[in-house]
């Protein structure tokens, strides 16, 4: 279990994430009548903040640094980035790292906004289950062949 | 870091308030086939309906539910892994971002079919169980071997890291091993523990004393909550008891103090406390129609036809959250009907007793044995033996 992790590799990670989620016909077919963007507010261990914007929209999607307008935002999180890995690899809920105060969401999406983008989350987490299964003995579905396990705090 | 939970109580308590625009989960009966056969099954299953949703009527639901905001979706049935297609169906819900759940008897589920779910995303399997006694377990359920099938899912849930929980009905049957399940459901590592009292519908119901089955098994089901609070607390565990409703009750089982406790979950089952129509959930039957919870059997709509959010309209959803009405499905239990107050909501059981007529005496009524209570017909196995329905 990675246990720190830089903004540059967390935004590498989601980057991949967007990639991979792009690849499935179901999300593919619902973002042509959807778009999400979201503002991260990445805390550094020292407490400096590091905005990033996440957008997807028309089939495409990527992961830029600055800020866009509160009103443009569908959802605005602040955490920490080994915080939005854990999420990602399905390691921690999201209901859990909100109640547990790791992932502070400053601005609510609408739940059709949330349900898509636990449909990008998913993808990737089910992509990685396939690449590297926990007991290494394969699996029911055929795997990706690109997506691996990350080691503490490094990216692959 | 600010602890801010602001969002997931808005949304709770807009959930609560009935204000959301669809309802938040959905129990889908996905199929009323099943391979066991237990006495009280409200949703009275055993071999699959003719008009059961096909695999691809059932993923354009799914894509209806994932558009509206529904967030959660269980499969269940009769036994939803007899549907061919099942883990089809979970790989389009979690692609789509719905949370996804899975209730099963566990028979003849062997580890690969749980590693399959698991690798499609099921995010969370149910698994039943009646009694530690396979005797006991296995007679309600109707088939020998049963308990011993439940108990290696669990096992194998809970190793691979699925959030497992452990669902028990309340009977006569199942009353006094309820602590000892507890117990085993924390040994096991089980993360959540689902209390149901027996609802007096499906297969459970037509007998001659089922309001009085309804108000004991109530009593009986308030009184187990209390038990297993006491017990819950020496382990840290906080067992949400319930006074005047009984409604499903879910129980964290992992203390705060447990790396991995859900604090997400924890907070869940307390925030949407009361009676869950028209604010939490619908549910759905095989055929897309759409009740306003597992035990109350009126349809306000079918999926085919109409989309979630219109159905979530329907004139006795409005009703329900313009008054706490208590326990819908009890209000059917003793009136017939789901647009009236629930009669044994807030009433003492023992007036509400007393005012029905007497219990027809002798007959194969089960004996008492060293249970605090008076068996009542419809409440146990041997009862629905008795009036020839075992
Ligand atoms: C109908 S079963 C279907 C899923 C699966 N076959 C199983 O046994 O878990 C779903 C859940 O409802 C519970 N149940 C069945 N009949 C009930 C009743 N009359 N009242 C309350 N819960 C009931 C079962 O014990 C099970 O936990
Ligand atoms: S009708 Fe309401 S109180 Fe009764 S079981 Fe259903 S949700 Fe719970």
């Amino acid at each position: 279990m990675a246990e720190t992790m830089s903004v540059d590799e967390i935004v590498g990670e989601l980057r991949e994430m967007i990639e991979v989620s792009l690849r499935n016909p179901t999300t593919l077919r619902r973002l042509l009548g959807n778009s999400i963007v979201i503002q991260y507010q990445f805390v550094r261990p020292g407490g400096d903040v590091v905005p990033y914007v996440l957008t997807v929209a028309d089939g495409r999607g990527g992961v830029e640094p600055g800020e866009v307008p509160e009103q443009d935002a569908d959802l605005v999180i602040r955490t920490e980035p080994i915080t939005q890995h854990r999420i990602t690899s399905g390691e921690l809920g999201g209901r859990e790292a909100v109640v547990s105060g790791m992932l502070d969401i400053r601005k609510a999406p609408s739940m059709p906004k949330l349900v898509f983008l636990r449909s990008m989350f998913n993808q990737y987490k089910k992509a990685r289950l396939r690449a590297d299964p926990p007991d290494g003995d394969g699996c029911a579905v055929e795997t990706s062949g690109r997506l691996g396990r990350r080691g503490k705090g490094g990216t692959e | 870091m600010s602890h801010d939970v602001s969002w997931l109580e808005q949304y709770m308590s807009d959930a609560k308030a009935g204000t959301l625009a669809a309802p938040p989960s959905a129990w889908w009966i996905v199929t009323r086939a099943c391979n066991l056969n237990c006495y009280y099954c409200f949703a009275d299953a055993r071999k699959k309906d003719p008009d059961e949703l096909d695999t691809a009527e059932a993923m354009a639901v799914l894509e209806d539910f994932a558009a509206s905001g529904l967030m959660f979706v269980t499969f269940l049935g009769g036994e939803p892994l007899v549907r061919k297609d099942i883990y089809r169906l979970v790989d389009h819900s979690t692609d789509l971002g719905l949370y996804t759940a899975l209730l099963t008897n566990g028979l003849n589920v062997r580890e690969d079919k749980i590693d399959r779910l698991v690798d499609a995303g099921l995010e969370m399997i149910g698994v039943s169980i009646d009694s530690t006694e396979a005797a006991t377990h296995d007679s309600v359920r109707g088939v020998r071997g049963s308990l011993d099938w439940t108990r290696r899912v669990v096992r194998h849930a809970v190793r691979r890291g699925v959030r497992t929980s452990v669902r028990i009905v309340v009977s006569e049957d199942s009353y006094e091993s309820i602590p000892d399940l507890f117990r085993w459901a924390v040994d096991e590592g089980v993360e959540e523990l689902i209390l149901l009292p027996m609802f007096m519908v499906g297969r459970a119901a037509g007998g001659a004393e089922d309001r009085r089955a309804d108000i004991v098994g109530k009593r009986l089901f308030l009184d187990s909550l209390r038990r297993l609070r006491r017990l819950g607390e020496p382990l840290g565990i906080s067992v949400p008891v319930q006074e005047t409703l009984a409604c499903p009750q879910g129980i964290e089982l992992r203390p705060p103090t447990d790396r991995h406790h859900h604090a997400g979950h924890a907070a869940g089952f307390e925030l949407s406390s009361g009676c869950k129509v028209g604010r939490f959930m619908i549910s759905v039957q095989p055929n897309g129609d759409v009740y306003p919870c597992p035990f109350v059997h009126t349809s306000i709509g079918n999926l085919r036809t109409r989309s979630v959010t219109d159905i979530w309209r329907s004139p006795l959803l409005r009703r329900a959250r313009g008054e706490d009405l208590g326990c819908l499905a009890r209000s059917m239990i003793h009136t017939g009907r789901a647009d009236v107050a629930d009669p044994t909501y807030r009433a003492d059981a023992a007036r509400l007793l007393a005012e029905l007529p007497a219990p027809a005496e002798g007959g194969d009524r089960p004996a008492a044995g060293d249970l605090p209570f008076v068996p009542v017909d419809g409440l146990s196995l041997a009862s629905h033996r008795a009036r020839g329905e075992g």
